[in-house]
């Protein structure tokens, strides 16, 4: 099991598009996948639990992966986060 | 789904209900209450997925269809639909609600869909609390595949409570409404649609409660309180038990009150006001004098230009008047002339961004003389009984009072041209509503015969609030002390010129504030009938001398509160034989 903090960088936050777009990444492992923000655990893979934990500009999350390909995904959401900023700007 | 959940709207047409939600203009059938549990589980899964499947299947085919009209980036919006229906949490959720709790696949879906949408209202983000709009069309949707796809009818074929966003006049058209007991919108104010065909039907309806389509699933209970707004949806018990009891409360001062029916509102010391009836309808009529009203100290003609295609001409309206002035004789008759904003009556016109400031009333009339002229005709012909007056709404300039004047001065000329009797002697007067008018309201009582003041437009003018705004509606309060001294303004500006005044607004049918009125020597008073009984019962409690002090004393404060705790303290410990009727209004949601 793997864990990372990241800092929502984009300036929207964790709304709809991005949401969406975490959760068909995260949806294309096997591993595991859970959001942790401000003690809130949810399924990466619901958008539902996505959307909910309200992650604005600025908040951090943690990210927890469990499973065979758990580093690729770290690598994956990771980029997506923090890299491409959910190809918003 | 949350016990006891209340929201506050505009009370539109008086009445207490209880009974089953139905959400107008979608399709979803009723939720039963009791279907019992579930026997095969597995079906109720099978089902559940297999509908989930075909709706995920038509999302993905409209979805492909508009990237190709728009553009992939344009399209994704219904993406989170999609990945909604793949959402493993809700899928699990919703196979255990039916496997551990025996639910039918349906309602399984239901409760899940309350308990995301409850989730998403604790979130702040405005953005993403738009989202549960997704949320319910993906929920619909699934529902309409588990019921076979197939379209379901208008009416749930029971007696159910309609919730709607708004009403339009061709939805109404198409209601069974003998299945009708209340009408719940989101939209909407007292003189909408909705409310206007509601007290037409005298079905009890709140509008304006900006989201009740939010918090409402099929089925589910819901508590109506059309006195004063409030909405309890999912009661508790104890609530349903609290409603039923003011229900009977209610209906015993009803009939308690019908004796005072041919007394006169008459203060213990002598001092009579005339206590008389707003009407909407002709058939409005029945119930003021049932209710004892001394005449109709407001007749609004908006509903004659809402319930067709075309303008009214001056016979059809002609008609409508002559009826009223005939029944409710040797009573007068006050007529306002239309109020009501462009964009209601003409499609062509844009959509008003301020409504309560824009082009409506008379400020409609004096640019639409066409329109005018015919309905001040038809006026003047209904007057020959000389049991007529006629008054402006929206004023707030002198010149339109003057414009407005002349004009019925030709119209008046015409009539004598053409050899048609009218009263010549017929009085004209104003509402007074708009800041402007009640400030200057001295100058205003020297070119007219009358004012009645419209209580809920000058408190909201005065206050700055719009009161079907549920964040600032706990700001709006016509007991307010800058409210009270504008009243106090107009009626003495009124009384140095030997003028008469009324109140016309909601504040005319509200027992705690008669004493102020009262002490203000207010000289009418007009409310909705079924409110007169209970004004002329605090009326004839009340002496003038002490209601001047109560008056004065309410003028003195500078919030809206002192004056309410000094009212409820005066009634508590001074008005105690009509202090149960007073008080007993507000205490039963605790």
């Amino acid at each position: 099991m793997i864990e990372r903090i990241v800092r929502i960088e984009n300036k929207l936050g964790l709304h709809a598009r991005p949401a969406s777009l975490f959760v068909k990444n995260a949806s294309r492992f096997e591993s595991d996948i859970k959001l942790i923000k401000d003690g809130i655990e949810v399924n990466g893979k619901s958008i539902m639990g996505v959307m909910m934990l309200a992650a604005e500009m600025g908040s951090e999350i943690t990210i927890k992966i469990d499973g065979a390909d758990e580093e690729k995904a770290m690598k994956t959401l990771v980029k997506l986060v923090k890299v491409e900023k959910f190809d918003e700007e | 789904m949350k016990n006891d959940f209340i929201l506050r709207g505009i009370a539109a047409s008086p009445g207490i209900i209880i009974g089953p939600a139905y959400l107008f203009g979608e399709k979803t059938t009723v939720y039963r209450e009791s279907a019992g549990p579930v026997k095969n589980t597995d079906r109720e899964i099978k089902k559940f997925k297999k509908a989930v499947k075909e709706s995920k299947k038509e999302l993905e085919e409209i979805r492909d269809g508009l990237v190709k009209k728009l553009g992939f980036r344009k399209a994704n919006f219904l993406d989170v639909q999609i990945l909604a229906l793949g959402d493993p949490w809700m899928m699990d959720e919703t196979i255990k609600k039916i496997k551990e709790e025996k639910k039918e696949a349906r309602q399984a879906v239901f409760e899940i869909e309350q308990k995301v949408l409850e989730k998403f209202r604790e979130i702040n983000d405005p953005y993403l609390k738009e989202r549960t709009s997704d949320i319910k069309d993906v929920v619909k949707r699934v529902i309409d595949n588990l019921e076979g796809g197939k379209s379901m009818k208008v009416s749930p074929g029971e007696m159910h409570v309609l919730v709607a966003d708004n009403l339009t006049p061709s939805d109404t058209a198409q209601l069974n409404k003998e299945e009708v007991l209340a009408f719940l919108t989101n939209l909407g104010g007292k003189t909408s649609h909705t409310a206007i065909m509601s007290r037409a039907l005298e079905i009890p309806a709140v509008v304006g409660l900006r989201e009740i389509t939010e918090h409402i699933y099929p089925g589910v209970k819901v508590i109506i309180d059309g006195y004063s707004g409030v909405v309890v949806v999912n009661p508790k018990e104890k609530t349903l038990k609290n409603y039923e009891r003011k229900k009977k409360h209610l209906k015993a001062i009803e009939k308690k009150l019908l004796g005072l029916r041919d007394l006169p509102a008459t203060t213990i010391d002598g001092y009579t006001v005339d206590l008389s009836a707003n009407v909407e309808f002709n058939k409005d009529i029945d119930s003021a004098n049932e209710y004892g009203a001394k005449g109709i100290g407001l007749y609004r003609t908006e509903y004659l230009y809402l319930t067709q295609k075309r303008l009214p001409d001056e016979e059809s309206q002609l008609k409508i008047y002559r009826d009223v002035v005939d029944r409710i004789y040797p009573e007068t008759v006050i007529f306002r002339t239309l109020d009501l904003g462009g964009d209601k009556i003409f499609d062509n016109s844009p959509v008003d961004k301020n409504p309560f400031l824009g082009w409506r009333g008379i400020r409609l009339s004096l640019q639409r003389k066409d329109i005018f002229r015919i309905q001040l005709r038809a006026i003047l012909r209904a007057s020959q009984r000389k049991s007529v007056r006629i008054m402006f709404p929206m004023i707030s300039d002198l010149e339109e009072v003057r414009k407005a004047k002349k004009i019925l001065e030709d119209v008046e000329n015409e009539l004598e041209r053409d050899g048609i009797d009218y009263d010549k002697n017929l009085e004209v007067g104003i509402m007074v509503e708009v800041p402007s008018c009640a400030i200057l309201a001295n100058d205003f009582a020297k070119e007219v015969d009358f004012f009645s003041i419209g209580s809920n437009d000058l408190t909201q003018y005065i206050l700055a609030v719009d009161r079907t705004n549920q964040l600032v509606a706990s700001i709006y309060d016509h007991l307010h002390p800058a409210v009270l001294k504008a009243i106090e303004g107009i009626i003495d500006a009124a009384h140095r010129q030997n003028k008469w005044v009324g109140v016309c607004g909601e504040i005319a049918g509200d027992p705690l504030a008669i004493p102020v009125l009262i002490g203000l020597q207010v000289d009418e008073l007009s409310a909705s009938p079924i409110v007169i009984p209970e004004v002329k019962k605090v009326i004839r409690t009340l002496s003038l001398k002490e209601s001047k002090v109560i008056a004065k004393k309410c003028i003195g404060f500078s919030t809206s509160r002192e004056v309410r705790r000094y009212l409820e303290d005066i009634v508590d410990t001074k008005l105690t034989a009509v202090r149960d009727l007073i008080l007993a209004v507000d205490a039963y949601v605790k």
